[in-house]
This record gives structure tokens, C-alpha cells and sequence, in this order.
């Protein structure tokens, strides 16, 4: 066609859908045009095209293994609107708050328990905000520091599972969900104790930005503790399940989604104003989800037909390029396109080239191990696009909570969280073992 | 009058949003409840106490296939709300520097283009519904003018059954498409509104 192969033709497919998306086309609609017109030159006919509309939406919204999505997105509402985020925040500042910067510390604390039922980083970033912000500013914390570090802290709703961006890699990827969930536990944890080793570094650096709290008598930590033994039980049956294998990960979201609802019932949080909005925001997430869903599936399904990711993994099976160079590279592509590009929408895109290429590179793993590993850097990787300047929409959700702090000083505050974001994942690339050894002591 | 319009239409799509979203709540007692009927044949075959009255003490039957429907329910009735919330992300990079009148031209197309999606979607899917009319049949609108509907019933597509209950899948696709059309409808709906903001800058 046009004297084009049809590789390059795939290949013209993504200067195609930046051109549509950076003309604010919404990026679900961008993949299905690029994806539609794609598949209709390379066939030459629109009978593929003319299947692909048919059967993808309705394949794609019945699909079991995706209806896990939907599931934990109502999960973290009900845990947004169940009060769950001021107990913990309690619990973690009577641990935390007698050091300097104490109080930002338990926010990073509180977020991770949050993350631990709450699969969203921007539901995490908003529902601790509305918690935490007041009382950073209460304590005389500088807006750069309490802004950075609840926009970082929210990530840790992702990074902690159960993650909806974990979900959405195991199935382009064709990954096992179980897996990758039991892998991102202790990267997860890292995480959490990166942001506080941060912010301990940034009260000792400019002492003005931070204070501290009182010392807490023991006892009164251990009583702050029992208000936050619900999440502790949602998470241990939720994982815990899946890990044991005692019901299939959709399954565990519902047990999540009835968890959570019972401990919001049980606040007299769950009215049906509450109920309605929860329904309603996470219709709104899910089908925004599920249309990039269908329309990245129409989109790689004009890849695959020009070819693309085999010819792909072909060529860069044959070059002797050092497969850490090539790993480095399509990490520092993640970290380029997320300071101007949403994260799902960068995994929709590179997931299904990138996947097959590195299973096959010799990391001394096997390709399954690779799978899970890849996923895990992917993960923190896409992570880091959230609170990267100028488009991180942590950034703007905190800082619109946050009416005296200038976006200018959230930029500022959360360059040390990118920082530290930026050394773990130089750890976790070097020793994949971290990832990977509750794996293997798995199986 | 476009206010009017406007609010019917809000009204609406939160209305089949939140509709739709008792798919999920739905979804969510049923596996709790299959969960727990397991968990508790399990007890039961662990202490050899299996009477005949509580033979029905077992995970729920096709569990998985209700979920799937109850799930995609809540997603197709989400599609309304979604449009016209302007809940479909946008990468904003430009925004900025493209002023506002251009930007208001880029919102236009962004609907028009869902729009074309939402109607393409619409007169696909219906094949699944339907089988498509022969050479000599008459066109669609003349037979629902006529109010033929043995010709109607004929074309129904109603042989597919899902794999383990066995349920008919027409019911399913019919819902499906009449949430698409509701989707094209507030589609259109969007591009009006954005071709007024136009106008109006």
C-alpha cells in the first residue's frame, strides 16, 4: 500500500495517535481511529475492522478477568467515603509524630495502610488530603513539603496492592495476577519507607519547613492502633485469599468491595447520597477505563496484523545490544512520556510492544520471571508520571486541595519524592530479586 | 431551552449510571454469598456431615458468567455518563499555548469523533443482534412503521447460549446496544453543546 510494508505502516501508527492525543482527542478515541483506519488500509477491506467494532466492546465489558477493574475502583470508594483515612492517620502519627517531620511522615504511613484497600492513587491522594492538609498547615509545615508529600504519599495507592494499573499490565501482558500482587508487596513497603527517609532528609535540610509533635506514651499507640484493625483485616482476606488461592482475584474484590462497605455502614458513612456518588464516580472511572480498554484493543490488533510486535521483538533479538541498556532505555521512555502523559494510557500503548521484547532478553531470569520483574518496574516506573511537573494529576488534585500553596512550591516539594522514586528504581532494576523473592517463596 | 435539554439529559445519564451501578453491587452480594456457601461445604466435608436437605450448601452455579453481566451492565450504562460528564482523558499538554478559541474547535472535534465512534459502534453491534436484512426484505424503519414484528422476531439473532447456564445471550446484546444508543444519543447531544460554546466564544 502506498509503497509502505506493513510494519511501517504499524509503525506510522504512533506518530498517528500523539498527533490525535496531543490535539486533545480523547486518548480512548485516538487509539480506536488510529487503530480502525490502521486495520483498514493494512487489510485492505473493512471486514476486520467491521468485527472489531462488532465483538471488542461487548467481549472486552463481559471480560471476567477485567470485571476485577470496577470491582476495586468501588472498593476505594467505599474506603473513601468510610472514614478510614482519619483513623490511620491517627494511628501513624501517635507512631511518627515526635519526629521532625513526624506528622508529614505519618501521612506517607497513612497513605500506604490506605493503598492496602484502595487501588486508585488519585482516590488515595484526595481522601488523605482532605484528612492531612489541614493539619500539616495547623503544625506549620511548608506548603512545598505537606503538598509533596501527600501527592507522593497518594502513589503508594497503586504501588501497595491490590493496584488497578498491576491489573491492567497482567493482562496485556498475559501475566499472572497473583504473581505480580504478591510481588509489588515489598517494593510497595520500600516505597513507603523511601518517601519517609525523604522527608526526614528535607526537615533536616530546611529545618524551617517541618516541626514536631509530642512524644506518645505507649499505650496510647497501642489504642490508636486497634481503630485501624478493619483495613488491616480487608487487606489480610483480600490477599491473603488470592494468595492462598482460596478464591480467584475477582472474587477477592467483592469480599473487598462487601468489606469496605461494611465498615463504612458501620461509621454511618454510607448513606444513599454516599452510595449514589460512589456508584456514579466509579461508573465514571470504570467506563472511562473500559473505553481505552476497547480502544487499545482495536489499536493493537492493527499492530498485530502490520506485524509490529513480532517484527520488534525479531530485530532487537537479533542486534547484541546489551539487554540493560535496552531495560534502561524503555524505563527512561516511561519517565519522559509521564511528565506530559496519564499512566494507563502510556501502558496501553507500550505494554504490548515492549512485553514481548524483553522476555526475551537475557537477564539470567526466566521469560515468567521477567514478566512479573518488567511489571513490577513498570508499575513504578508509570508510578512516577503521577507527580512528575508539569502534568502529574497527584499534583494538581493536592494542590487544588491546598488553597494557599502555589502550584510553583507543590512542584518544588515533590522534587525530592521524584528523586527518591528515581533511586528505587535503579534498585529494584539491579537486583531483581527484590521483586521477585516472595515469588518464588510462593511457588 | 438547551438548559432544559441540558438537565434532562444530566439527569438521565447519572440516573442509568447509577442504575447500571447496582450491577456491581449485585455482583458483589452474589460472590460474597457463593464465597460463603463454599467456605461453609468445606466445614461441613471436613466434619463428614453432608446431609441430603443441604445439598444446595455450594458455590453458586455460573457464578462467573452473572458476574461478567452484571459488571458489563454497569460499564455500558456508565458510557452516557462518562460522555457527558467529559469524564474520557484528554492529554492537556497544549492546552495553554493553543488559546481559547482553537481549544474550543479541538473540544468540538473530540466529541464529533466520539460521536462517530458511538454511531459506528451502534450499527455494528446491532449485527449481533440481528441478522442482517436479505435482498428482498424490507428496510428496518417500514417494518417497525408497520408494526411487523413476526418479521422483527424472525431476524432476532436468539440461538447463541452462554457456555455453562445455558442462558440465552439475546437479552444481554439487546441491553448492550440500547445503552450504545443512549451513548450515540448524548454523543450528539456533546457536539451540539460544543458547537454552541463555539459559537458562543
Amino acid at each position: 500500500m502506498m509503497g509502505f510494508s506493513e510494519f511501517q505502516l504499524g509503525l506510522l501508527g504512533f506518530p498517528a495517535l500523539l498527533i490525535l492525543i496531543f490535539l486533545r482527542v480523547p486518548v480512548a478515541a485516538a487509539l480506536f481511529v488510529v487503530g480502525l483506519v490502521g486495520t483498514y488500509i493494512v487489510e485492505g477491506n473493512a471486514r476486520l475492522m467491521d468485527s472489531q467494532l462488532k465483538t471488542f466492546a461487548y467481549g472486552q465489558f463481559t471480560s471476567y478477568s477485567l470485571s476485577i477493574i470496577p470491582l476495586f475502583l468501588l472498593m476505594s470508594e467505599f474506603a473513601t467515603q468510610g472514614g478510614m483515612s482519619r483513623n490511620l492517620f491517627v494511628a501513624a502519627n501517635a507512631w511518627l509524630g515526635h519526629r521532625k517531620g513526624g506528622l508529614a511522615m505519618a501521612a506517607v504511613g497513612a497513605s500506604a495502610g490506605f493503598g492496602a484497600v484502595c487501588g486508585s492513587s488519585l482516590a488515595t491522594a484526595s481522601s488523605m488530603g482532605k484528612v492531612a492538609l489541614p493539619e500539616l498547615e495547623r503544625a506549620g509545615y511548608s506548603g512545598a513539603l505537606s503538598t509533596g508529600a501527600l501527592a507522593a504519599g497518594g502513589t503508594l495507592g497503586i504501588l501497595i496492592p491490590p493496584s488497578v494499573v498491576l491489573v491492567v499490565y497482567s493482562i496485556l501482558a498475559e501475566q499472572n495476577i497473583e504473581k505480580l500482587f504478591i510481588a509489588a508487596f515489598i517494593p510497595g513497603l520500600i516505597a513507603m519507607l523511601g518517601y519517609m527517609i525523604t522527608i526526614a532528609i528535607y526537615a533536616r535540610v530546611a529545618p524551617d519547613s517541618a516541626t514536631e509533635g509530642p512524644r506518645v506514651p505507649y499505650a496510647e499507640r497501642f489504642r490508636a492502633l486497634r481503630s485501624v484493625w478493619p483495613v488491616l483485616l480487608i487487606f489480610t482476606v483480600v490477599i491473603g485469599g488470592i494468595y492462598t488461592g482460596a478464591f480467584s482475584p475477582t472474587a477477592a474484590a467483592a469480599v473487598g468491595v462487601m468489606g469496605t462497605a461494611i465498615i463504612a455502614l458501620a461509621n454511618r458513612a454510607l448513606n444513599w447520597p454516599a452510595l449514589r456518588d460512589s456508584l456514579l464516580a466509579t461508573g465514571r472511572t470504570s467506563g472511562m477505563i473500559f473505553f481505552i480498554v476497547v480502544g487499545a484493543s482495536v489499536f493493537n490488533s492493527f499492530l498485530s496484523s502490520a506485524q509490529v510486535p513480532q517484527t520488534m521483538a525479531e530485530i532487537f533479538r537479533s542486534t547484541d545490544m546489551n539487554p540493560w541498556l535496552i531495560l534502561t532505555g524503555m524505563l527512561l521512555l516511561y519517565l519522559i512520556l509521564g511528565t506530559v502523559m496519564d499512566s494507563l494510557a502510556m501502558i496501553f500503548l507500550t505494554v504490548p510492544i515492549f512485553v514481548p521484547i524483553v522476555t526475551q532478553l537475557d537477564f539470567g531470569l526466566t521469560p515468567e520471571e521477567v514478566g512479573i520483574w518488567f511489571g513490577i518496574l513498570v508499575l513504578m516506573a508509570a508510578e512516577v508520571g503521577l507527580i512528575t511537573p508539569p502534568v502529574g494529576l497527584n499534583l494538581f488534585v493536592i494542590n487544588a486541595m491546598s488553597k494557599n500553596v502555589a502550584i510553583g512550591q507543590t512542584y518544588k516539594g515533590i522534587l525530592p519524592f521524584v528523586a527518591s522514586d528515581i533511586v528505587r528504581i535503579i534498585g529494584l532494576a539491579a537486583f531483581p530479586a527484590i521483586s521477585l523473592w516472595l515469588v518464588r517463596l510462593m511457588s | 431551552m438547551f438548559d432544559r435539554l441540558d438537565h434532562l439529559v444530566r439527569q438521565s445519564c447519572i440516573a442509568v449510571a447509577v442504575i447500571g451501578g447496582f450491577g456491581l453491587i449485585a455482583t458483589t452480594i452474589l460472590t460474597c454469598i457463593s464465597i460463603l456457601l463454599k467456605l461453609i461445604r468445606r466445614m461441613m466435608a471436613a466434619v463428614d456431615w453432608t446431609p441430603e436437605a443441604l445439598s444446595w450448601v455450594r458455590p453458586i452455579l455460573g457464578e462467573e458468567e452473572l458476574v461478567q453481566y452484571g459488571v458489563a451492565l454497569a460499564l455500558f450504562a456508565a458510557l452516557p455518563y462518562v460522555m457527558y460528564s467529559k469524564g474520557h482523558i484528554t492529554v492537556d499538554l497544549f492546552t495553554s499555548v493553543f488559546g481559547s478559541r482553537f481549544n474550543r474547535v479541538l473540544d468540538l472535534v473530540g466529541d464529533a469523533v466520539l460521536a462517530v465512534l458511538a454511531y459506528l459502534l451502534f450499527t455494528r453491534q446491532w449485527t449481533l443482534l440481528f441478522k442482517p436484512a436479505r435482498g428482498d426484505d424490507a428496510p428496518w424503519a417500514t417494518e417497525i412503521l408497520a408494526g411487523n414484528w413476526a418479521e422483527i422476531a424472525d431476524r432476532l439473532r436468539d440461538n447463541q447460549e452462554s457456555q455453562i447456564l445455558g442462558l440465552k445471550l439475546w437479552p444481554t446484546y439487546l441491553v448492550a446496544e440500547l445503552l450504545t444508543a443512549m451513548f450515540l444519543a448524548v454523543a450528539v447531544f456533546c457536539v451540539l453543546r460544543s458547537a454552541r460554546a463555539l459559537r458562543g466564544s
